[in-house]
């Protein structure tokens, strides 16, 4: 999780990055900018953190999402051996593709 | 201009000779420049110096006096300059490998062989001087992410004129009465955004980047930026550089059985260290594949002179090739003008650790592992005719 923090804010430039759930490995921040350009503003978005290691499940993103009630998506960064972190957009039903 | 250019992936070409950043003026066509000062940067291959004897003239006396000193003088073979140092991140969710904090070392791991990745950063541990500039510090040469910075930068700008765009052909149309339902409904939809955008007009304008955070100022202690970033080291490049080469020191780790046992608890992460530390004998330098869905990238001579030209997965020996798999990755790594390379290792457990209790029989170890290597390129009838 701190790793994902210092990240989110060193590198990716994110402000007010706190733990969010401790128990759901989940942060809460806002990024610079908009993160989907149908957006209507910069919102504060929750982060699930996981390592490559970590297996993936329906049931442990419905549990993510039981977390965050008020949030349509969540941000799901996961840290490879190399320490690099792939940042994907997870949304809870069917979303629009943005124009390329 | 796709090219072999390291700062540019596919760019627009047509748009003169360079993109302005910062006030400064970045060229984009100068691969054979940045070489060159690439080649003045790199000069070592890997983190240490031969020493080389002076030249010996059986009939000079004097050369023969000095090519004895200085045989008597150096240690033969080679000399570690430094020993560089190392951590581990020891909490139960910590990444694996190593963590070099001071930065000189750090710098001279990348300089040297490209080891390791700034956690701050893409590769090369660039944090530092990104952050100084951002800050309107001097920070020195534009490092690779401002680069693809910039380029984004310019991709949202052409986004947003060509919506201006769109929107005004539309309303053209509704003017000469032409306009169909789905373009009203686009129309009003657009409309709207535009509103929308104006009302928070910073939303989505590049100032919200470059200004200063609070985040940033609680970074300046006494007028200098603290040095947050350090290198990480992948467990088979930390464990290639104290065993191999012998300039690591890992903090708490003494003796190679227990290195081995914290870095590659799996068979799995053994095999992968063997496929590494082949490629490296071989004189490839070998990054972490995770980019492209692979284990190991390979490069020539390392990032800053080209794209690395194969992509290397361990396969595991006893199994076929999953197809799926193959076809899936194959698109992103023939997209990114590489080749496939499958790596088999002939066996799959990983030797008994307690036995390796030096480079000797680490060696002995490793010679108990055969590699075969299957290459795949993409073929496709009407584009390969040349």
């Amino acid at each position: 999780m701190d790793t994902v923090i210092e990240n989110l804010v060193h590198q990716q430039l994110w402000t007010d990055c706190k733990i969010y759930n401790e128990d759901a490995n989940l942060i809460r921040g806002t990024p610079p900018r908009k993160l989907h350009p149908e957006d209507a503003q910069i919102s504060s978005e929750y982060v699930l953190v996981s390592h490559m290691r970590d297996s993936v499940s329906v049931r442990g993103y419905t549990k993510t999402f039981q977390s965050v009630h008020d949030a349509s998506r969540v941000v799901h960064a996961v840290i490879a051996e190399d320490s690099t972190i792939a940042y994907y957009i997870v949304y809870k039903s069917l979303n629009p593709p943005r124009r390329n | 201009m796709v090219s072999d250019d390291p700062f540019f992936n596919s760019t627009d070409s047509g748009s003169g000779p360079g993109i302005q950043l910062d006030g400064r003026f970045l060229k984009t066509t100068t691969n054979k420049g940045y070489n060159k000062r690439a080649k003045d940067v790199y000069v070592l291959p890997l983190p240490f110096s031969l020493n080389s004897l002076p030249a010996l003239i059986p009939h000079n006396p004097l050369s023969v006096f000095m090519y004895t000193v200085a045989l008597l003088s150096k240690p033969l073979r080679f000399t570690t300059q430094k020993r560089h140092k190392a951590y581990i991140d020891s909490t139960s969710q910590g990444t694996p490998g190593a963590f070099v904090p001071d930065l000189q070392s750090a710098m001279e791991l990348w300089q040297q062989g490209f080891f390791g990745k700034g956690t701050l950063s893409r590769s090369e541990p660039s944090w530092f001087g990104r952050t100084s500039r951002r800050l309107g510090l001097d920070g020195g040469e534009l490092t690779l992410e401002e680069i693809t910075e910039a380029r984004r930068a310019k991709r949202r700008k052409f986004k947003k004129e060509r919506e201006q765009q769109q929107l005004l052909e539309l309303k053209q149309k509704q003017k000469e009465g032409v306009l169909n339902p789905a373009d009203a409904n686009l129309l009003d939809k657009n409309e709207k955004k535009q509103i929308e955008d104006n009302e928070n007009n910073a939303a989505d304008s590049d100032a919200v980047v470059t200004k200063v955070r609070k985040e940033d100022t609680d970074l300046i202690k006494d007028g200098v930026i603290e040095k947050l970033e350090t290198l990480h080291l992948h467990p088979c490049e930390a464990v290639f550089l104290c065993v191999c080469l012998g300039v690591l020191e890992i903090d708490g780790i003494e003796t190679i059985q227990q290195l081995l046992q914290t870095f590659f608890p799996e068979d799995s992460d053994w095999q992968k260290y063997v496929v590494y530390h082949y490629f490296r004998s071989l004189g490839w330098c070998v990054r972490d594949g995770i980019k492209f869905g692979v284990d190991w990238l390979i490069y020539k001579q390392g990032p800053p002179f080209q794209h690395a030209e194969f992509a290397v997965s361990v396969q595991p020996s006893s199994g076929r090739p999953d197809w799926w798999w193959l076809h899936a990755n194959m698109r992103v790594v023939n997209n990114a003008k590489k080749a496939m390379t499958l790596v088999y290792v002939t066996k799959e457990e990983r030797p008994d650790y307690t036995k390796i209790s030096n480079v000797a029989a680490f060696r002995k170890a490793l010679s108990q592992y055969t590699v075969k290597i299957l290459t795949f390129s993409r073929f496709t009838p009407s584009r390969c005719r040349d």
